[in-house]
């Protein structure tokens, strides 16, 4: 598989090298597929996600994103995902245009990124606030701002960690369409989420995690196969999983 | 507009800005005038004290502790923001700039700290080695090429990943400072105090160098090295105005949650409340526990009864000066407001913790003194300015003139 964008090899990773939160994790995120990371809290989700943006570094194992390491090539490295936390981090200081020009800035995209913010926030229906500050927007806006810096950089990779609270359904749709849109275009997707009947829709594989391992991989077919209910739902199937994993 | 440029200046900028502003504050208020008149008091005990020093006291191994810890402490401002983990990421490269005024701004303040305090002890080096002043201008010039090692070394240890332990390199840190710092203090032949400079080259070189290019920047270290710092300032700014940035950080403190459940007032809501916060919330406990030590060393080790007199009321005072911002703890708390309580409730509950409190203090001030003296007229006079500072400070108008201001 040369068509792999994220590759997560053999992951042991956490703060603490004698308590690791996560262990031997492996898995892949290919060009056009959109891949569920579903977990409880506290599973290790977001530790993972750390390890991939490069703000941890592995006690063993291996991240590589588009073929290199973040120890080879930093910025190289970065450039290529954008990140969508999941409390929206802005600056108080910096209006909601602001916000779009320094993504621009920090990743250094070429003029005709204007063109394409006004679109963006035009399908975000928020143009009228380009000009506003975060302080005067709701947890949702604040939200979109992000989803927005995400989709301008148009890298080959999006790290989403639970990205539907707080959105209205109006911009949960946007999202979803856009991310869509990506995926056709060839980009990778990680979305971690507690959503599971939005996620069971629109991921093509799941990556269930438990306790800081992998418990359960695959397509919706295939982890129907492996808890041997060809009806289940994602819901389902994650409460098996977990059951089993204790 | 943002530019990456110009992004640490602004934000140093918009810090200072705000500082200036509470310091403005901190400069009106009356506990400034307190402040500089317990400083006076120092500085007269503290020639007092040099005089009557006994023959073998430590001298120079005290000044080196204290510097080397100094020295060694290296807290690094970096201004950061929790939105730069999005958005400056991919431009962690391009920002070696802005870190390198970090650290330069970081040396800066701490020069002046280096610089105070080897003042400070300048005296009792006087006393201690017979040294000449530029000798000691010096020590205090090399002391601050330590500061700039020091906070270099700081910087590489904290690209460390989160599971690597950095105390072997504290430890490092400290041995080479202090082994180097004493050899200058104690004047010792050149070429040890070359061989000090050596160890400390090489290991600088050798341990500390390897591990910035190795690793890369550990955002999240800083951060919550950059929270602690704003915290620490916002928290002093605090004790002399409302300060809305302040989170309030908690720590459980079991043992002593179940001793003040036993000895202060909590057969009311908000008598309930001041003593969970008096305990668990923020640094109130720490300050008033630190200042009831120093009082008892005040009446310790001040000589004459007019020190000791004047030490106690001033502690209680200044006591009761800094636990004063409890009383505004659960201003912005809704819940409490709903409860069926009389306002008045709130300030008779907090005049009796105070007043619980800074009794203990002058009694036990009143109690020691009496221990050492086994003088009545010494316990009465204590004990008298103790009370009159605790009445002071528990007066309506004191504690409710607070909440108004």
């Amino acid at each position: 598989m040369n068509n792999s964008i994220l590759e997560v090899s053999h992951l042991t990773g956490g703060y603490q090298a004698n308590k690791p939160v996560l262990h031997d994790v492996s898995l892949r995120v290919n060009s056009n597929e959109i891949v569920g990371l579903i977990g409880l809290n506290g599973a290790g989700k977001s530790t993972t996600i750390k390890h991939i943006l490069g703000l941890l570094d592995p006690m063993n194992g291996e991240i590589k994103v588009g073929g290199t390491t973040f120890a080879d090539n930093k910025d190289g490295y970065r450039k290529q995902f954008s990140y969508i936390p999941e409390t929206p981090l802005l600056y108080d200081e910096l209006t909601l245009w602001e916000h779009l020009q320094l993504t621009a800035l920090a990743y250094e995209l070429g003029e005709e990124w204007k063109e394409r913010a006004e679109a963006l926030l035009q399908e975000f229906r928020m143009t009228n606030m380009k000009k506003w500050f975060p302080g005067h927007f709701s947890k949702g806006m604040r939200q979109k701002v992000m989803i927005m810096c995400a989709f301008l950089v148009k890298p080959s990779l999006y790290i989403v960690d639970e990205p539907f609270v707080g959105l209205d359904p109006i911009g949960i749709q946007s999202f979803l369409d856009m991310m869509l849109e990506m995926k056709d275009k060839g980009a990778g997707v990680l979305m971690s989420t507690h959503i599971l009947s939005t996620a069971e829709r629109y991921c093509d594989r799941f990556i269930i995690l438990h306790d800081g391992q992998i418990v359960m991989a695959g397509t919706m077919t295939e982890l129907r196969n492996q808890i041997g209910n060809g009806a289940a739902t994602l819901d389902d199937i994650y409460i098996e999983a977990t059951r089993s994993g204790k | 507009m943002m530019q990456l440029q110009t992004l640490w200046k602004e934000r140093a900028g918009a810090f200072w800005n705000i500082a200036m502003r509470y310091f403005r504050l901190i400069g009106n208020s009356s506990f400034l005038f307190t402040l500089v008149l317990a400083l006076i008091f120092g500085a007269y005990y503290y020639s007092e004290i040099l005089k009557v020093l006994p023959e073998p006291f430590p001298g120079v191994a005290v000044i080196t502790i204290v510097a080397a810890i100094v020295l060694v402490r290296t807290p690094l401002r970096f201004f950061l923001s929790e939105a730069d983990l999005v958005f400056m990421l991919p431009a962690e490269n391009r920002l070696q700039g802005y870190f390198r005024k970090s650290l330069m701004y970081s040396f800066a303040l701490q020069v002046f700290t280096t610089v105070v305090v080897m003042t400070i002890l300048a005296p009792l080096y006087q006393h201690e080695m017979a040294a000449g002043t530029g000798y000691y201008v010096f020590v205090i010039c090399v002391l601050i090429v330590l500061k700039g090692a020091n906070v270099l070394m700081k910087w590489m240890e904290l690209h460390l990943p989160a599971h690597h332990s950095t105390i072997v390199y504290i430890l490092a840190r400290l041995a080479v400072t202090i082994i180097f710092t004493y050899l200058l203090l104690i004047q010792a032949q050149w070429i040890y105090v070359a061989l000090a400079a050596v160890l400390f080259v090489v290991t600088f070189f050798l341990m500390f160098l390897p591990l910035q290019r190795k690793y890369a920047i550990k955002w999240e270290k800083l951060l919550a090295m950059d929270e602690k710092q704003s915290m620490k300032f916002y928290r002093t700014a605090n004790l002399f105005t409302d300060v809305p940035k302040l989170k309030q950080s908690v720590k459980q403190r079991r043992l002593l949650s179940s001793l003040g459940e036993k000895l202060l007032p909590s057969d009311s809501v908000y008598a309930t409340l001041y003593q969970k916060a008096f305990i668990r919330s923020n640094e109130y406990f720490g300050i008033y526990f630190r200042l009831w030590l120093l009082g008892l060393a005040v009446v310790a080790f001040v000589p004459g009864l007019i020190g000791k007199v004047i030490g106690a009321a001033l502690i209680i005072y200044l006591t009761a000066t800094q636990l004063r911002t409890l009383y505004p703890h659960y201003q912005a708390h809704v819940m409490v407001k709903l409860y069926p309580v009389s306002d008045h409730e709130q300030g008779k509950a907090f005049r009796l913790m105070l007043l619980r409190l800074l009794g203990a203090q002058a009694v036990t001030f009143a109690a020691l003194s009496f221990l050492l003296s086994l003088d009545v007229i010494v316990f009465l006079s204590v004990l008298l300015a103790g009370s009159a500072a605790v009445a002071v400070a528990t007066s309506r108008a004191a504690v409710v003139r607070r909440s108004v201001s």
